[in-house]
């Protein structure tokens, strides 16, 4: 009943034997152990469980494990992994975006891939981005003021990042 | 703002900050050990039955399946669950009384297993008659509950003043009928708890997530008659959100404790979001009948009120939310006399209990709704009305009329700034209006007593451990304690580690809730430091063969202060403390409420400090489709101090989302035969940051006297106004007045037709 695919999750890529009904969430959490990438609700409304599929913001857990052979995926481990933070995450502690920190995962990848779209979004844009991913701690207002503030440092070309 | 200070009042970035943007911080979801089990909750699909039969063998021989609990396993063995009267819920129902209840508990190798195991338990039911409106639920012959008569599970009230002469004194009297709805807090991370039991020690731990670790310990102690030294209840590193919505010992800690207790293998329990919808507690819906009497000049003279909670299917806090709602219905105001009668009411939906403003969203929304009524009635500034009442600073110290004493009072600053802030001059287009709100709060209440305490260990290099009995929720509060510690010590703040809550090392905490840690935690961790500073001044007056008197400690180094080249560096002293003289650097806090509580007429001061706040709300509605914006929102808060300006306006922002929620969506609803409607987040609506405005904190500083660093309550006080404000400023767009929440777009259109052939 396994299906063997290839999965590439943060560079690196592995031969997985999966379910058919296990979700790509399932997989990062219980069997790659990349818990960073939270169970929020499970219907694909939270965004807490937001990973970059291909550079795209993907709900992992409506997200069948098999439909994700083949693409690139990218969880917030994958962000900064000698440890040098990213300037949306250095922007996120720096602004106070953040609280409980579980929607933060989420928030962060899909800011990285807005800002691969739009470099220099308005708040308005900024705002309806990442509507899909919620937020009950802040408010969203630091939240805005850190992806502008990322934006900025982004387009300074100070950090030249992919 | 604090020019004084090192730390406090710096905009000290939270200390956890970098394993929560690299995904490494461990959550209790996140936390594995070897062999764990899973266990899922099987639920009642009625409102209220009797459970007859309960066939469990089929789903006890699928591969996989562990051990099933049902009633009958535990009943005369397992006690009620938690320690605060009315203690009427079980660990698992027999009597299920709201769709939802928890019938039967499955512990499998997996969730998938647990999930197949659950469709394979047949339950016979005797449906009973149910009841889901308070007022039904109170009235002769309504189906009952529990043994409380007429479902009443209580009633509390306030008598203060003479009623009559207050409204004989009015000019002017204005009543109304306000309606709240059952807000779910939507945390998000949902509820779980992680129990391992030890066979060869004895020993239990317990990873849960709450708010309250130590009284969680003490329930699960209590319902499962352990021994409390064979329990140990730690708090997961990080709690993705709380606001209220866990308290104390829950159904799914009672069972994986059971289970594992009886399995000798940790087993774990997440709840769905699903679950989180249709089986934990929300916010008390509240019928207020609120009437108002004021002299022609605006003076209020009177207030009384009749309330209803609704209290769902069991008791669980609602006399103290009931006080709260009543203590607090007179917000920042003079009101000379007061007469408020509550009854708390079950009914079969699930419990009510404690969530971010405990009765004060609800007061709140209705007396602002009331006074803004009467201000357009009687032809006065809405702003000028509040003024006219508000207590002031020159009248501090100052006892309400119900007993309270304030200390320190910015509210009208808070308004002044607020107003101005939301342009409340500026011109306004055609469905466009500007509403406000104010607001008081509490910082901490006893519910029974009100205690923290704190333990702090300096190590030779100048580090320090601090251990409370505190959670961190998300609400930064590691951060700030280890600020008050660093601050109090004179010593680096990277320093310092604030270790979460674990029952083993903590010392007691009543637990955090009320807007209360920062104060009374607060407190006790800024004793710790005292004590611990002090034996080192002891220390160097030793080495410097002064006496201790003479030495005065800063940053870095103590020194004489008749002489000041007679110094010591601290890390000189630590090293002589432990090294040399023999005296360990450590302190011990404890913090004890000075204040009162209410009598039977609801007097008395319930609270050591009381945090005062203002809000304005800017709305556009759309009188085609009912929608309202919410274009700006403003919201003034006077903290006392904030310890941390990023924290505070963090949580000014976050509370008054929730409260945009309160008023525009947010609410459990349940169709005629008790079945819930709302169990997805696509029904429920919690608001995105489409939907919401940029939200303008402004910190009001009146530096209050009992406060650690004349700080009092932040957390719960931004969830108060928005309903109140948004309502006010919709009167103010179109002229309809909204009183039943959430605010929907029917109830716009509904109003507007109203209004409409009112005016033909």
């Amino acid at each position: 009943m396994d299906r063997v695919i290839d999965l590439t999750v943060n560079g690196q890529t592995i031969s997985l034997g999966v379910k058919a009904n296990e979700t790509l969430l399932d997989i990062l959490r219980d069997r790659l152990g990349l818990t960073g990438t939270k169970y929020g609700c499970g219907t694909g409304r939270c965004g807490a469980c937001t990973v970059l599929a291909d550079g795209q913001p993907t709900s992992s857990c409506i997200t069948l494990a098999v439909s994700a052979a083949g693409k690139e995926i990218t969880t917030i481990e994958g962000l900064a992994p000698d440890g040098k933070l990213h300037p949306i995450q250095e922007e996120f502690i720096k602004r106070g975006a953040i609280q409980c920190g579980f929607c933060t995962s989420g928030f962060i990848l899909t800011a990285k891939a807005l800002l691969a779209e739009n470099p220099n979004p308005t708040p308005e844009e900024i705002r309806r981005y990442v509507r899909g991913n919620l937020c009950r701690c802040t408010g969203y207002v630091k939240i805005v003021e850190a992806i502008t503030a990322a934006a900025q440092r982004l387009g300074k070309g100070q950090e030249a990042r992919k | 703002m604090s020019e004084e200070f090192r730390y406090i009042g710096k905009r000290v970035p939270r200390t956890e900050s970098v394993p929560k943007v690299t995904g490494s911080m461990k959550y209790l979801d996140d936390m594995t050990l070897p062999g764990t089990l899973y266990a899922k909750f099987l639920r009642s699909p009625h409102p209220h039955a009797r459970v007859v039969k309960i066939d469990k063998s089929q789903a006890e021989s699928l591969p996989g399946v562990e051990l099933i609990l049902t009633p009958a396993d535990i009943i005369g063995k397992v006690g009620k669950l938690g320690t605060v009267p009315p203690k009427n819920q079980n660990v698992l129902e027999e009597e299920p009384r709201y769709v939802g209840d928890e019938i039967a508990a499955v512990c499998a190798v997996d969730e998938a297993t647990a999930e197949r195991a659950l469709e394979l338990i047949k339950v016979t039911y005797e449906k009973l008659p149910a009841v889901f409106d308070p007022e039904e639920a109170m009235s002769p012959g309504a189906p009952q509950l529990h043994e409380e008569a007429g479902n009443i599970r209580a009633r509390r009230r306030v008598r203060v003043g003479d009623i009559e002469t207050g409204f004989r004194e009015a000019d002017y009297i204005f009543k109304s009928r306000f309606r709240t709805s059952k807000q779910s807090h939507v945390m998000l991370e949902p509820h779980g708890c992680l129990s391992s039991y030890d066979r060869f020690s004895g020993r239990l731990t317990h990873w849960t997530i709450g708010q309250v670790i130590e009284f969680t310990r003490l329930g699960l102690c209590e319902t499962l008659h352990l021994p409390t030294n064979k329990v140990r209840v730690i708090s997961p590193e990080a709690v993705g959100g709380s606001f209220g919505g866990k308290g104390q010992v829950a159904t799914h800690d009672a069972c994986t404790a059971l289970m594992s207790l009886a399995l000798g293998k940790p087993v774990k329990l997440v709840l769905s979001r699903e679950e989180m919808f249709m089986g934990t507690a929300s916010r008390h819906p509240i019928i207020r009948d609120s009437e108002i009497g004021l002299k022609q000049d605006g003076t209020i003279t009177a207030w009384r009120e009749n309330i209803i909670m609704d209290s769902g299917a069991y008791g669980r806090l609602g006399e103290w939310i009931a006080l709260i709602t009543q203590g607090l219905a007179p917000g920042p105001y003079k009101i000379p006399h007061i007469w408020i009668d509550t009854a708390i009411v079950y009914t079969n939906k699930p419990v009510s209990a404690s969530f971010r403003g405990f009765g004060n969203p609800q007061a709140t929304f209705a007396r602002e709704s009331i006074l803004d009524m009467a201000a357009r009635e009687m032809g006065l500034d809405p702003i000028e009305l509040r003024l006219k009442n508000t207590i002031k600073t020159e009248d501090l110290p100052f006892t309400t009329s119900t007993g309270s004493i304030v200390r320190s009072c910015g509210i009208d600053e808070c308004i002044t700034k607020v107003t101005g802030a939301i342009g409340w001059e500026k011109p306004r287009k055609a469905y466009s209006g500007v509403g406000m709100a104010c607001m008081a709060h509490c910082t901490s209440m006893k519910l029974g007593a009100d205690y923290a305490a704190a333990e702090i260990s300096v190590a030779p290099d100048g580090s320090a451990i601090v251990r409370t009995g505190a959670t961190d929720l998300g609400q930064g509060l590691l951060t700030t304690l280890g600020q008050i510690a660093a601050e109090e010590l004179g010593l680096p703040l990277e320093g310092f580690t604030v270790l979460p809550a674990d029952t083993d090392i903590s010392p007691p905490d009543v637990g955090v809730h009320g807007s209360r840690s920062a104060f009374t935690t607060g407190a006790a961790v800024k004793y710790a430091a005292v004590e611990a500073k002090q034996k080192l001044i002891g220390v160097a007056a030793r080495m410097l063969e002064v006496p201790p008197e003479s030495l005065v400690a800063r940053p870095g180094e103590i020194y004489n202060k008749d002489d000041p080249s007679q110094a010591l560096t601290i890390k000189e002293a630590l090293r002589a403390a432990y090294f040399a003289v023999g005296e360990p650097i450590t302190g011990h806090g404890l913090w004890v409420t000075k204040a009162g509580f209410f009598d039977a007429d609801g007097y008395g001061n319930f609270t050591p400090a009381y945090p005062f706040g203002a809000e304005a709300a800017r709305v556009e509605v759309d009188p085609e489709t009912g929608q309202v914006r919410v274009t700006g929102y403003a919201a003034a808060h006077d903290v006392g101090r904030a310890l941390n300006p990023d924290i505070v306006e963090g949580q000014i922002q976050g509370g008054v989302a929730q409260g945009i929620g309160y008023a525009l969506s947010e609410g459990l609803f349940y169709d005629e035969t008790g079945e819930p409607l709302n169990t997805m987040l696509r029904d429920y609506k919690v608001p995105a940051a489409d939907e919401l405005p940029d939200i303008q904190a402004i910190i009001v500083e009146s530096i209050e006297p009992d406060g650690p660093f004349g700080n009092k309550g932040v957390g719960e006080v931004s969830l108060n106004c928005a309903a109140a404000a948004i309502v006010n400023a919709i009167a103010n767009a179109i002229g309809v007045r909204i009183t039943e929440l959430p605010i929907t777009p029917a109830k716009i259109l509904r109003a507007l037709k109203t209004k409409q052939s009112r005016q033909q």
